[in-house]
């Protein structure tokens, strides 16, 4: 379980950088790439660290 | 649950609430999207007279309101700057005629040529009154290829002739319209074509 919530973290954190750096924005969409792209960013790094530290911590309490 | 798991999730959501604030503020405007750097709007004088029939010089813009879409553009010093105009983008004024010049975004999904037949001129047949192409050529200038496209269309109830050259770039295309009265094209047509010839990229190497 905990795998498939690392593997759709990287997912959303690939796409947001995608979209951040390498997407062709057109003009009108420029606010709305720079929301997204960023948010989707933020989310997808946060969640990828809040699973290696989860991991890590049942690891240490198991070894305990 | 521990602490650190605690924290990245009350930064993540702190972070996002930043992000939200700074998006939809009337501040971040000024930072997303492009805006007119004054350095734009100054010309440089160039003493080199338009043609060999023309005594007329031309004053050089340099625009420097897109990273890597920087441009100059020479027009006549007697064409009048008209103000507040988008990023990117000039309209100057003369008797009986406009010429703007932009910088246009094209899909990555398509070429400059396509999307000028396809898009582009599909577009003007539905804004323009009476849209009749007259010419249609690609020509290439200093490695730049430039498609112009010359048609006649009714202004306000005048009927006017207009030459409009997609320069393509490695970002965007440089767009150039330059437009008269029918009548006194021909007598602009020489000016029209040195406003084109001079267009050039600065940061295309």
């Amino acid at each position: 379980m905990r795998q498939l919530f690392l593997f759709i973290s990287l997912g959303v954190l690939c796409f947001g950088i995608y979209l951040w750096q390498f997407y062709d924005v057109p003009d009108s969409q420029i606010m709305i790439n720079f929301y997204v792209s960023r948010f989707l960013a933020i989310s997808g790094a946060s969640s990828v660290l809040m699973n290696i530290f989860w991991s890590s911590s049942k690891k240490r309490k198991s070894e305990e | 649950m521990n602490k650190v798991v605690i924290s990245i999730f009350a930064f993540a959501l702190l972070a996002l609430g930043g992000l939200t604030a700074y998006t939809f503020s009337p501040l971040s405007k000024k930072n997303v999207v492009p805006q007119v750097n004054p350095v734009s709007l100054v010309p440089t004088e160039n003493n080199i007279p338009i043609n060999s029939t023309s005594s007329a010089v031309l004053d050089v813009y340099h625009n420097r309101d897109m990273a890597e879409n920087y441009y100059t553009v020479s027009v006549p010093k007697n064409w009048k700057l008209e103000p507040n105009k988008p990023a990117g983008s000039y309209t100057f004024l003369f008797p009986n005629g406009t010429c703007t010049a932009e910088l246009m975004d094209v899909p990555d999904n398509s070429t400059l040529e396509l999307y000028i037949l396809s898009q582009d001129e599909s577009a003007l047949k539905h804004s323009l009154s009476h849209y009749s192409r007259t010419n249609y050529q690609k020509i290439s200038i200093d490695g730049n290829e430039i498609y112009q496209l010359t048609y006649t269309s009714i202004t306000s109830r005048i009927l006017s002739k207009t030459v409009r050259a997609y320069i393509s770039g490695q970002d965007r295309a440089g767009l150039l319209t330059c437009s008269s009265a029918q009548d006194t094209f021909t007598q602009y047509s020489s000016v029209f074509d040195a406003v084109i010839k001079s267009f050039k990229w600065e940061n295309s190497k």
